[in-house]
């Protein structure tokens, strides 16, 4: 178990972690989420001594980290990590090495790991020669050569084709399923969605939402609502219950709407429109969550970059 | 799995710099270039600066005295070179032509007590000339005037006066070997020292650049990094430069450039020891110009971490500066 407490970080007059504190559970995939310059690859970075809090506490297993421990981390940055001029198994070799694997060993788990990831006919190949999904690849290769119990990725998924995405998630899905801990951060919500167990959102260096995803979606104040009409229905929109987000599309109506609201008054509502051919009442999507946690905060984020 | 120590981590990243860097090409080329470059400066020279002796043809119009050739002869030898001498019946160089004729043939033409050449004589050509000249005449003198030629032959028997330097006296006989050691052994360490230590530079910022050092730092620690990186580029680059400094000199023994090796061990050693010392002190500063990443303290998690405002004067305290 990962525990990060009241983290703090400034850098010059930009604050970077403001009081950052959550916790990763072994077995479970945590989605690290928040806009950027939210704060979520100094947090990462300060996982691994690379950045040093100016104040909190990061325990695994309850005690703080020293080179031991570090060991048994893996860390998958956002920029590639590699040598560029280095052979595949060579490189893998090197980084298993470093963290105290034995040289046999350390080979044979890199020729396993480029094998997994059907990288086995290049692991004679210099890593510039491969494809950037395959780069990609052997950055996770690397992060997860030495066994791991921690594994940290800094948006794994950037940059890689829908097949590339889809082994990417086994992969995640099995180490998690292994028991390992791991964390990564996105920006692909509905990915996260797919995958997580559990969601922690920063924003402005500090947690505003975590818990499990199923706990975040029921703890939300907003509905879903989404209504499909038959030809010639009346425009359509529920009304009062203070609703938002109104999209028509293909003759469907989705709406968010307050948790007060009564389904059935809006089903009632709906069918004096038209032809109601499909009703659904859920808790709003991991996407719709984030923006409602965010709020219009994002924007302004964004354009300062 | 073990947890490495720090002379482990030196070594593993001391090894693969030598493995990644020795295996590649551009290593190998430099090497190679390097090679041709002292060959070529070793080699080159002694193709003008030829040893074999210098033959000269004299050609004698008339009757000389006998002591004529002996004493050129003898001048020629002490200058390294032979003489020819052709000897041409009185009357038969007249005029220009008949001169010109006889030029065809020899260097330097002797008729009634002048040497005539085509062009500027030669230095050598010329004292020897002079000086077989001066010492017949001499000898020719000595007996007309009633002394036994054996006996103003062996008053002519001057050896010849010696030349010396205080250095050879006091016993440094190569000093002029050894100066060009040292001369040539600055040269090859200011080039060494900064070709190795730009590799070290370049390594450092390209681990930057391309973010691998995050990778490493989360399992290396800095300073094993550091330290490693500059023992691994400087065993290659000792290994480098002892490979060209061997097949240089014995090159240059082989062509007869140099022949005391001797003087040339302490000089060779003394460069071996300067280089390691003057690599270390700039490589290191090199790695520390280029790497602001990794002159952070490691351990980042305690509680008791400064809480100062300023992020960073206080904690980026410079590699270097600590030694």
């Amino acid at each position: 178990m990962l525990e990060l407490r009241d983290l703090r970080r400034r850098f010059g007059d930009l604050v970077a972690l403001d009081g950052l504190s959550f916790t990763a559970r072994p077995g479970r995939l945590l989605g690290f989420l928040g806009p950027n310059g939210a704060g979520k690859t100094t947090a990462m970075r300060s996982i691994f001594g690379i950045v040093r809090p100016d104040s909190g506490t990061i325990l695994w297993e309850g005690s703080e980290i020293g080179p031991a421990t570090l060991n048994h981390f893996g860390y998958m940055p956002e920029q590639r990590g590699l040598y560029p001029k280095m052979k595949c198994a060579d490189q893998l070799t090197y980084f298993a090495r470093t963290r105290g694997v034995d040289r046999d060993e350390a080979r044979a788990s890199a020729e396993r790991w480029l094998d997994r990831l059907g990288l086995a006919e290049r692991a004679d190949d210099v890593l510039e020669s491969l494809s950037h999904g395959n780069q990609q690849r052997v950055q996770l290769a690397a992060a997860l050569v030495h066994g791991p119990d921690l594994l940290v990725l800094d948006e794994p998924f950037s940059g890689l084709d829908p097949l590339g995405v889809a082994s990417m998630e086994e992969i995640l899905r099995e180490e998690a399923a292994g028991g390992r801990t791991i964390i990564f951060s996105s920006h692909q919500l509905d990915l996260v969605e797919a995958i997580c167990d559990d969601v922690v959102i920063v924003h402005q260096g500090r947690e505003i939402r975590s818990g499990t995803l199923e706990q975040l979606r029921a703890a939300s104040d907003r509905r879903r609502v989404e209504v499909s009409f038959g030809p010639g229905a009346a425009p359509w929109s529920p009304d009062g219950a203070a609703a938002d987000s109104i999209e028509v599309r293909n003759g469907a109506v989705t709406a968010l709407v307050g948790s007060d609201a009564d389904p059935d008054v809006l089903l009632a509502s709906a069918r004096s429109a038209g032809d109601v051919r499909a009703f659904s009442w859920t808790p709003p999507s991991l996407s719709e969550l984030f923006v409602e946690a965010v709020g219009g905060a994002v924007e302004r984020v964004e354009v300062m970059g | 799995m073990t947890t490495p120590s720090f002379l482990d981590q030196v070594r593993l990243v001391a090894g693969r710099e030598i493995r990644e860097r020795g295996g590649s090409r551009s290593f190998k080329a430099s090497t190679v270039i390097t090679l041709l470059i002292v060959l070529a400066l070793v080699i080159v020279p002694t193709w003008f600066d030829s040893d074999d002796p210098e033959e000269w043809t004299v050609a004698v119009v008339g009757s000389v005295p006998d002591t004529f050739a002996p004493a050129l002869d003898a001048a020629a030898a002490s200058q390294d070179a032979t003489v020819e001498i052709l000897e041409l019946p009185t009357g038969s160089v007249t005029d220009a032509d008949s001169l010109d004729e006889a030029l065809e043939d020899a260097d330097a033409v002797l008729v009634d007590g002048r040497v005539v050449t085509d062009d500027e004589v030669g230095a050598g050509l010329r004292s020897a000339l002079s000086a077989a000249w001066v010492q017949s005449q001499l000898l020719q003198g000595l007996t007309d005037s009633g002394l036994d030629p054996a006996e103003a032959a062996a008053a002519l028997e001057i050896p010849p006066v010696e030349f010396t330097t205080t250095d050879e006296a006091d016993g440094n006989e190569d000093s002029g070997t050894r100066e060009a050691a040292a001369f040539i052994g600055v040269i090859a360490l200011f080039v060494a020292i900064n070709t190795y230590g730009t590799w070290v530079l370049t390594g450092v910022l390209e681990e930057k650049s391309n973010r691998v050092v995050e990778v490493v730092i989360s399992a290396i620690a800095p300073r094993a990094l550091l330290a490693g990186k500059v023992l691994g580029i400087g065993l290659l680059g000792l290994l480098q430069l002892s490979v060209v400094a061997v097949v240089g000199l014995a090159t240059a023994i082989a062509v007869g450039v140099t022949e005391v090796p001797t003087a040339l061990v302490p000089a060779v050693a003394s460069m071996v020891v300067w280089f390691v010392l003057g690599f270390a002190f700039y490589a290191v500063g090199y790695a520390a110009a280029g790497s602001p990443r990794a002159r952070r303290a490691r351990w980042p998690c305690s509680c008791s971490a400064p809480t100062s405002s300023r992020c960073s004067s206080s904690d980026r305290t410079p590699t270097a500066s600590r030694r």
